[in-house]
């Protein structure tokens, strides 16, 4: 700005931004100082930056998919190794999900004029406003005893032949039953976001399309997908970054094998012997990803959630 | 509305749209029907049978101190961390706005508490302000100050707010941000040969161009603090000493979890929805009408 120039900085605002900033990554830092921190370290009380750094707590944490075996420790109990697989597997296939059926859906609202659009429309509204904690007891429930194969039906049968088993197959404790209520809890902000990008695809190009003979599917990949980049990317690090994080549902639904990190991280302080030490390495690691996510696609990240949500 | 460009043909878009209407009725609304089919009947200790009650759920609700109470607590919550993550995020942006150099640097830096899970932000600032072992306790302690969220609850309230509302800011901030780089210069120029200062300029032409942002903001960070923010109660205080951190949505998974009580459960689920509900049709009704430049 052009009044930058005989407006004098305050140094009072320097100070005020630089502890802001502290404030912000501050605690980012003692994490990761403390995750290289033995626990007698920590506790000791002096909370210095003299530390011997050591990866135990990494070795601890990694112990079941590390390639040897770590001298402290005589029993792998933490498996954070298949978490983090798990996490990964519910966060990229429901963000896949979502993306794939919210374009279409999204397409659908914007392009079409057919019978329930408005309905489908306001519904979607609606949906964006249910805080999915509320659906915790009923879906506790449903996943539970009602959305279930039969073990004595044709499918349930089969898959209790083929992986074991002694009840009935349900959806809780496994991993598309995590990443269904993802989907369904995600899918109206990203059809919203979508829908606003779309609808910002100036009409001309797609009318030329049209004219020179393309059919929908023609006019959606060739013209409006690759104009809406933007806003696919920003739908992407929303619903990843939920699922990524997200605690009360998957700790409802999720059983000892299918626990994503971040319960596996709560579940690990116990009462009377909190590892601080391997709960600061555990939190380093899972930040990591949408760290490097955030990094990579940051200036898309912006223009894509300012630019879909800032109209108002 | 502009016209646009539309296809003919009814079977295409009932295709396209047909897997999230499916998706939404089969794990939202069937659940969320569910909640209020249950919040009309109490189930026995073993869930084997249940008994009709109506309204007698809600009665009690009503009648109850403690969710009463756990009314007040959310609003204070909601409010506390809607205001701790907007005005330092407001502050920083027009700082960073001011300051041509390095904002690339602070957008980078800002963008990292985003990115941590609420429940490890939890765990982070449980233990920065643990009673035993906690830096920041350990400095207060030498200032004199005994700190101890285990037993004061405004000091437990106070943990939560600050660790709920640490990844919001760098959020907000780039909202902000992106809106203040929006702002026509020309108008601020204008201002400024009229003679008016930096504060004078902000009040009265940046701000109330911010308003478009700032009310999505409110509304966005409104309903977090509602409904995003159980991993860090969970983590840091689990409801806080003598429930003065148990906001609606806790005590909605502490009774249907903890004790068990699934039609009281239930029926929280369904006040809450009404009060989102009541929430979102205020918002947009009264103060987006205010919104305007």
């Amino acid at each position: 700005m052009s009044d930058k120039a005989y407006e004098k900085q305050n140094p009072a605002f320097y100070a005020l931004l630089v502890a802001l900033i502290f404030m912000s990554v501050g605690p980012i830092v003692l994490m990761f100082a403390n995750s290289f921190k033995l626990d007698v370290d920590i506790t000791s009380g002096t909370g210095g930056l003299l530390f011997m750094p050591t990866i135990q707590n990494y070795e601890t944490a990694l112990c079941d998919v590390l390639w040897y075996e770590p001298e402290h420790l005589d029993f792998c109990g933490l498996k954070f190794g298949g978490a983090f697989i798990n996490s990964l597997v519910i966060a990229l296939v429901s963000t896949v999900l979502t993306l794939v059926i919210g374009c279409m859906a999204a397409y659908a609202l914007v392009r079409f004029r057919f019978m329930g659009r408005d309905a489908a429309s306001l519904t979607t509204l609606m949906v964006r406003m249910v805080p999915p904690a509320v659906l915790l007891v009923p879906v506790f429930g449903l996943w539970n005893n009602e959305f279930c194969l039969d073990k004595d039906g044709l499918v349930g049968g089969m898959i209790r032949d083929s992986f074991g088993g002694r009840g009935d197959v349900c959806l809780a404790g496994t991993h598309s039953g995590i990443i269904l209520i993802y989907v369904a809890m995600n899918l109206p902000f990203v059809i919203w976001i979508l829908q606003s990008f779309i609808m910002q695809v100036p009409r001309s190009l797609e009318e030329a399309a049209r004219v020179d003979g393309a059919g929908p599917f023609q006019v959606f990949f060739k013209i409006v997908l690759p104009l809406i980049k933007p806003g696919l990317a920003a739908a992407a690090i929303f619903t990843f970054r939920i699922a990524w994080n997200e605690y009360l549902l998957a700790s409802a639904l999720s059983d000892r094998d299918t626990k994503t990190v971040p319960i596996l991280i709560v579940n690990n302080m116990s009462e009377f012997n909190v590892e601080w030490g391997v709960i600061m390495a555990t939190g380093m690691l899972l930040a990591v990803p949408p760290i490097i996510f955030t990094l990579f696609a940051s200036r898309q990240i912006i223009t894509g959630m300012t630019a879909g949500a800032v109209k108002g | 509305m502009e016209k646009r460009v539309t296809f003919k043909g009814w079977l295409l878009p009932v295709l396209l749209i047909a897997p999230q209407v499916l998706i939404s009725a089969v794990f939202f609304f069937y659940p969320a029907g569910q909640a209020i089919w249950q919040s009309l009947f109490i189930p026995d200790p073993f869930g084997l049978s249940s008994q009709f009650v109506g309204l007698g759920n809600f009665e009690f609700l009503l009648g109850d101190k403690f969710y009463r109470t756990s009314f007040l607590t959310t609003a204070t919550f909601s409010i506390l961390v809607t205001l701790c993550s907007m005005i330092p995020a407001l502050f920083l942006a027009v700082m960073a706005d001011r300051l041509i150099k390095g904002s690339g640097v602070y957008r980078t830096l800002l963008i990292w508490p985003y990115a941590v899970a609420p429940a490890v932000a939890g765990v982070l600032w449980l233990f920065m302000f643990n009673t035993r072992v906690g830096v920041v306790s350990w400095y207060l302690g030498n200032l004199g100050y005994d700190w101890n969220h285990v037993l004061n609850g405004g000091e437990a309230m106070g943990l939560v707010v600050v660790a709920s509302a640490w990844g919001r800011i760098s959020y907000n901030f780039l909202f902000f941000f992106a809106a203040l780089q929006a702002v026509p210069k020309s108008v601020i120029e204008a201002a400024a040969i009229d003679g008016a200062r930096f504060w004078r300029r902000f009040w009265t032409i940046v701000l109330p161009l911010l308003s478009p942002t700032t009310f999505f903001l409110l509304v966005v960070n409104v309903v977090y603090s509602f409904f995003e923010t159980f991993g860090v109660i969970h983590t840091i205080t689990s409801g806080g000493p003598q429930q003065s951190t148990t906001v609606l949505v806790y005590k909605v998974f502490a009774d249907g979890f903890v004790g068990q009580d699934l039609g009281s459960s239930s029926a929280q689920s369904v006040i809450l929805l009404v009060v989102v509900g009541l929430l979102t049709v205020f918002q947009f009704k009264f103060i987006e009408k205010r919104v305007h430049y």
